[in-house]
């Protein structure tokens, strides 16, 4: 994994948590900010910007987006599955096909921004200020909330 | 016949009217359940949220324009699996 896929990884579980989660988007919005405080940028800052404004809010718009997919949120998804299948896996490609049409662009405009970034370790995380031995951090969590 | 039909079942909107739609069109119907409901329901409901979100001067418009119109098929002809038998 590259830099631009970290960052990318982490703004988009922020933009767009598992079960609309607000513990989970908290929580990796504090990773996202720890990371972009290690390699030295700024993505708060980089918002007030106006040369980098078009840019930024292209790639927020990206992140809270994702390929539509009759499954998201949906709890029934294997019983409709087992029952649709067969017509399902054109949509499953189809809806992959966007997917990674969206991921190719997030990276291009992560680039475009930030230029090359370092891939951070769980260790380089640790160091540049996640809790050792809390993740997630419910501290972190709920003075977020 | 997936295309007109999708789309007719896609403006119907619930199990109910896309049946309804269906069996207007001629269309010999499945036998339904609440299963079929569910899956018309977050079909339609993904259909209508499909819209480009890449500026139309981006390398990937066209691209995505393709793409999404490739789901939307893809969407339609699981519509008529559902409601057609």
């Amino acid at each position: 994994m590259t830099g631009a896929e970290q960052l990318d990884t982490m703004l988009c579980a922020r933009e767009r948590p598992v079960y609309e989660a607000q513990e989970e988007a908290a929580w990796q919005a504090h990773r996202a900010e720890v990371y972009a405080r290690a390699v030295g940028i700024a993505i708060v800052e980089a918002e007030l910007a106006e040369s980098s404004r078009p840019l930024l809010r292209d790639l927020l718009a990206l992140t809270r987006h994702a390929a539509p997919h009759p499954f998201d949120t949906f709890l029934e998804a294997s019983l409709l599955e087992s029952r649709f299948g067969r017509w399902l896996e054109p949509v499953h490609a189809a809806a992959r096909v966007l997917e990674n049409l969206y991921a190719k662009e997030r990276l291009r405009l992560i680039a475009a921004l930030y230029g090359d970034l370092p891939f951070l370790s769980e260790e380089a995380l640790v160091a540049a200020g996640l809790d050792p031995g809390r993740a997630p951090d419910w501290k972190v969590i709920h003075d977020r909330l | 016949m997936v295309s007109g039909l999708g789309q007719l079942l896609e403006q119907a909107g619930t199990y109910d009217a896309a049946r309804a739609a269906a069996a207007e069109a001629g269309v010999a119907l499945r036998p339904e359940s609440k299963v079929d409901a569910s899956m018309v329901r977050v079909t339609v409901r993904t259909l209508r949220a499909l819209a480009p979100v890449l500026p139309a001067d981006a390398p990937g418009a066209a691209e995505e324009r393709a793409s999404i119109e490739a789901y939307r098929q893809a969407l339609h002809a699981l519509l008529v699996a559902v409601v057609a038998a």
